[in-house]
């Protein structure tokens, strides 16, 4: 077999399984995508839409922060058209801000993140709307992701390649295995409601913080835990930066502009049904009250809405305090090694920011495993215009 | 917040033409999305809908609930008196599956290379060093509800689209590109084939109001 011929199915359409096929399509994989909906219609489309430079994790992983420094970087570069790019700011409100703010600056510097003090009269002139009592600010390079758009600059990418099929509204209902091999998935076609059988010669769990229960249909435990927040909008753009609470990440201390909208994010509890993330009426009192904290005129804006969505943290855990101290990296787990199977990864964790990144390292991994030497170029081209991913075909249809 | 469960009875309209019924009690501060979700989830798992961000940026979601084109996470079952509520596909567009439409029709005519513009806030103030404007992606969503409640339904370029097209002639200064985007803009199926009924400025979820943008077309083609 020729590795032109060699077929990989992707089980998951959120930003991750998506950059995971782009990956793979340029290293002249046949890739299959499959979705059980419509593409990011599970976690990453709702999230709040930050471009995570790093700063946020300086303080607690460094690899971390400097890995989202380099992909915000590379995000930046490869998809103008999906990213506001205004830089962010992290504001010191009390005197326990203060003392945070002295390892935080350096923490950054350590990760390759330009974080860099600015005098407080600087920065109101940069965003007026700031509580007028803060006591410092660091400016860093954070900016604002359209996740949709992102997402979908991807998918026209993989599908300009010609080796991309994506099978949206078609649900996996099972993974048929052959002692440790596993030979095809039964899926579900919702639109024609029949069956069909797709056979591959590797298989990708992408499935966000569904990926436990696709694990399961391999008979494979995989820990993740689906960790839903909330975010709330307001009918109206009260800064061109992201602006952060200067402290330890928490709940509600991120505010993100995006078109005409601020949003707050986030609070964090566990779910065991990421389908179905209903946002706790506590939450909008919380978060209002936490944004106002870091723009007073935050009230005087009509509410817009506010949702949720199940982050796919890696690890089991059972209250939300140890989850929001769980790590934001991600894990590439070869089954072969964990399980005895020998084609199937799961890629668990991880976040929008890293998305390319990770489709990296999971496509790193397979050409390991089968013994090919092909490198990643996905950091180097320019992806094409969101709205190509409409003339490559679409919903179901395309390949 | 005020929290009131109701029983709803929900229609939705399929490819078959046929609607499917679902009788189910929700909290009124829910969404038409989370109605769909639970619908999806607890009842009937082949209901198809496009949807992805749920706060109104993506514009995945934009279908006709109760004879009006909404966006279907933006709107709220505490958003009607009435308890019975009837969800449809966009008009205009090709049905994949129930409420699913490919909108790449519209899409294909869109303008405009870059999805961002300048930002209106703090416009003439300082800014970092390295950021020579702040700037923002448009309103337009691109969901097609101008395009599905426009009456205009042949030889018509489409709301949307001739929106783009006043946008870009807005950013660029390139005489080449004008002399392009007015061609599209004055042909036979651009401004003059617009009726006026002004319909695609009020379904507008994101305040786009097309037919501004079509009016202000229509000047520059009587100058």
């Amino acid at each position: 077999m020729t590795h032109n011929n060699y077929h990989v199915v992707i089980i998951g359409g959120g930003g991750t399984g998506i950059a995971t096929m782009y990956d793979l399509c340029l290293r002249g994989f046949k890739v299959t995508l499959i979705e059980k909906g419509e593409l990011t219609s599970g976690t990453t489309g709702r999230h709040h839409g930050q471009l995570h430079c790093g700063a946020r994790y300086a303080m607690g992983d460094k690899n971390i922060a400097k890995e989202c420094m380099e992909e915000s970087a590379i995000l930046r570069k490869i998809a103008p058209n999906a990213i506001e790019y205004n830089m962010g700011m992290f504001v010191a409100l009390s005197d326990d801000d203060m003392q945070y703010k002295e390892n935080f600056i350096q923490s950054c510097l350590n990760a390759g993140i330009p974080a860099k003090e600015i005098p407080t009269s600087l920065a109101f002139e940069y965003e007026k709307n700031l509580n007028q009592n803060i006591k410092a600010s660091v400016l860093v390079p954070d900016g604002t992701i359209d996740p949709w758009r992102l997402a979908i600059s991807f998918a026209a990418g993989a599908l300009k390649t010609g080796n991309a099929t994506i099978k949206t509204y078609h649900q996996v209902i099972s993974i048929n295995k052959k002692s440790n091999n596993i030979e095809s998935v039964t899926v579900i076609n919702h639109i024609t409601n029949k069956k069909e059988i797709i056979k591959a010669d590797a298989f990708i769990n992408a499935g966000g913080p569904f990926s436990g229960n696709i694990a399961k249909l391999a008979d494979i435990d995989i820990p993740v835990s689906p960790s839903p927040g909330t975010m709330l909008a307001i009918k109206k753009r009260i800064s061109n930066m992201v602006v952060s609470r200067l402290h330890k990440a928490g709940d509600g201390d991120i505010v993100v502009p995006q078109r005409q909208l601020t949003i707050i994010g986030s609070t964090q509890w566990i779910s065991d049904n990421p389908d179905i993330n209903r946002v706790p009426q506590k939450d909008i009192e919380f978060l209002t009250n936490a944004a106002i904290e870091i723009f007073p005129c935050f009230k005087d804006y009509e509410y817009h809405t506010a949702w949720a969505a199940a982050r796919p943290l890696y690890g089991k855990h059972n209250n939300s305090e140890e989850v929001r101290n769980l790590s934001r990296d991600f894990e590439a787990i070869d089954h072969e090694q964990t399980d005895n199977i020998k084609n199937m990864i799961s890629i668990v964790g991880g976040k929008a920011t890293t998305l390319r990144g990770m489709g990296e390292v999971v496509s790193d991994l397979l050409c390991k495993k089968i013994s090919l030497d092909i490198k990643g170029k996905t950091s180097e081209i320019i992806l094409p215009h969101y709205r190509e991913y409409y003339r490559g075909g679409y919903n179901g249809q395309s390949n | 917040m005020d929290n009131q469960i109701n029983t709803y009875e929900i229609s939705i309209k399929r490819c078959d033409d046929n609607y499917l019924k679902f009788k189910l009690n929700l909290d009124k501060s829910l969404t038409i999305i989370d109605a769909l979700d639970e619908i999806r989830v607890n009842l009937d798992p082949s209901i198809t809908y496009r949807h992805s961000c749920h706060h109104g940026s993506c514009g995945t979601c934009a279908c006709i609930i109760n004879g009006k084109e909404r966006l279907a996470c933006m709107t709220f079952l505490s958003d009607f008196e009435d308890c019975n509520i009837t969800i449809e596909p966009l008009n205009s567009f090709k049905i994949i599956s129930d409420l699913v439409v490919d909108i790449s029709s519209m899409i294909n005519k869109m303008e405009g290379s870059s999805y961002l513009r300048e930002s209106e806030l703090h416009k003439d103030s300082i800014k970092p060093y390295g950021i020579i404007t702040y700037n923002r992606f448009e309103n337009c969503i691109e969901c097609g509800s101008c395009v599905s409640a426009c009456p205009v339904k042949s030889n018509f370029i489409g709301p949307a689209p001739l929106a783009s097209i006043n946008r870009e002639l807005n950013k660029t200064h390139d005489e080449e590109s004008i002399k392009k985007l007015k061609g599209k803009a004055f042909k036979k199926d651009g401004v003059d084939a617009c009726d006026k009924h002004y319909l695609c400025s009020k379904v507008c979820p994101t305040k786009v109001y097309p037919a501004k943008h079509i009016n202000d077309l229509r000047k520059l083609k009587e100058k």
